[in-house]
């Protein structure tokens, strides 16, 4: 069967009657994007691989569970989401919080105290691995908090609108505005020296 | 009309991402045409904006796939094959469930027609169908029963259920069929009050139902 003029729905109703085929589908179809959102986060290729593989293996594994009231992107970042913070909370548990201290009560508290790589005096340039992700502006990237970063990748690459990035990443409207504000605004900072 | 202060730099960004709406489009607009400083600004965000959507879609290695597919369980096409044609069986659509109800109630209406006409007949009494209705089931079933079919024909339950037979013994074929069909239409709004309790409430939980993980 032609899965490629199906929408998602359709191809998962096929998936849920056992058809191999639709399973592959929707890999193939969401393969990249997710991949490529959770290799920018964690910076390396291996381990981006892992991540990415445990995400689609939840979702496939779920799908009798999966609401058709939602978008099945929405739902399969949040599972790479997830997938990709609890890996970075359980590499940081002793040291420092991702998301900031958890006594932190306001916003900026929380990103007083949050992980960022800058924080810990890490030559970005480690983090490129190779050469996919060693441009300047991929450096850029790679030094954003993390918080910033995802919500910067999936509005600017991924193309999510900002209600869908506010669900996946589990934060009120506002906060998902204000990171990416302040995400384009250390981006502009960063790559001030390529401007002519 | 031009806004006088340079607009804040979260409008610019708004502006250059295109989400303003019209009048708020049209200020911002205005002003940076005049302004070479937060024009400058907007032709920046907009080619920031533009090498972010162009950054690469990276792959995973070859046999990404394959090594998924082995962690995921597929139900068996036979088994899955059985739950799609039992799920084609249940009604999708009020009409439906309204039509496999009246269907369902056929049996009822064909049996009480039936019993009507029985009685309607020329020497038929309630008192000798019920007492031949007696007779054979005490010839087919146990001792047992027999005996408490015994028991029960002397209470009031029995009592009442001859008064009810004799009473569709009294009227005619109209009478009849305007009582089945009112016991048709009860069934099918039962069935379908019945519906909206146990399938349409569940939807409407559902809608709303937060992420599994």
């Amino acid at each position: 069967m032609d899965y490629e003029q199906l929408s998602d729905k359709d191809v998962i109703k096929h998936a849920r009657e056992g058809r191999e085929s639709a399973f592959r589908e929707l890999i193939h179809r969401y393969q990249r994007p997710v991949f490529s959102v959770i290799y920018r986060m964690v910076r390396d290729r291996e381990l981006a691989e892992d991540l990415a593989q445990d995400t689609f293996i939840k979702v496939l594994n779920a799908l009798d569970r999966y609401d058709p009231a939602y978008k099945f992107s929405s739902w399969i970042f949040k599972i790479a989401h997830n997938t990709t913070v609890d890996h970075l909370r359980k590499k940081e548990v002793d040291t420092l919080s991702l998301d900031g201290s958890p006594h932190a009560r306001t916003q900026e508290q929380a990103e007083a105290t949050s992980f960022t790589p800058a924080d810990r005096g890490i030559d970005p340039e480690r983090y490129a691995e190779s050469q996919e992700i060693g441009s300047e502006i991929e450096l850029a990237i790679g030094e954003l908090r993390p918080q910033y970063r995802e919500a910067i990748l999936l509005w600017h690459v991924e193309g999510r609108p900002y209600d869908e990035i506010a669900d996946i990443m589990d934060l009120p409207l506002g906060t998902v505005k204000t990171y990416i504000h302040r995400g384009r605004n250390e981006l502009r900072k960063k790559l001030e020296h390529l401007r002519a | 009309m031009s806004e006088r202060l340079h607009p804040s730099t979260e409008r610019l960004q708004a502006y250059a991402e295109e989400s303003l709406d019209g009048a708020e489009r049209a200020a911002v607009r205005a002003h940076v045409v005049e302004c070479a400083e937060c024009g400058a600004e907007v032709a920046e965000l907009r080619s920031l904006f533009e090498a972010l959507s162009g950054l690469t879609a990276f792959a995973p290695s070859a046999g990404f796939a394959d090594r998924v597919m082995t962690e995921v369980r597929v139900r068996k096409p036979a088994f899955a094959g059985i739950t799609a044609w039992t799920e084609r069986l249940v009604p999708q659509t009020t009409r439906a469930w309204a039509a496999a109800a009246a269907v369902l109630a056929l049996p009822v209406v064909g049996a009480s027609l039936l019993v009507g006409w029985v009685m309607s007949q020329p020497g038929v009494t309630a008192q000798g169908l019920w007492t031949l209705a007696n007779d054979a089931l005490g010839q087919v079933l146990s001792t047992s029963w027999h005996w408490a079919l015994a028991r029960f024909a002397g209470t009031s339950i029995a009592t009442w259920l001859t008064q009810a037979l004799e009473l569709v013994g009294s009227l005619g074929h109209r009478d009849i069929g305007l009582a089945a069909v009112t016991f048709a239409l009860v069934t099918v709004g039962s069935i379908y009050v019945l519906y909206q309790n146990l399938f349409r409430t569940q939807a409407r939980r559902t809608e709303h139902a937060s992420y599994v993980f």
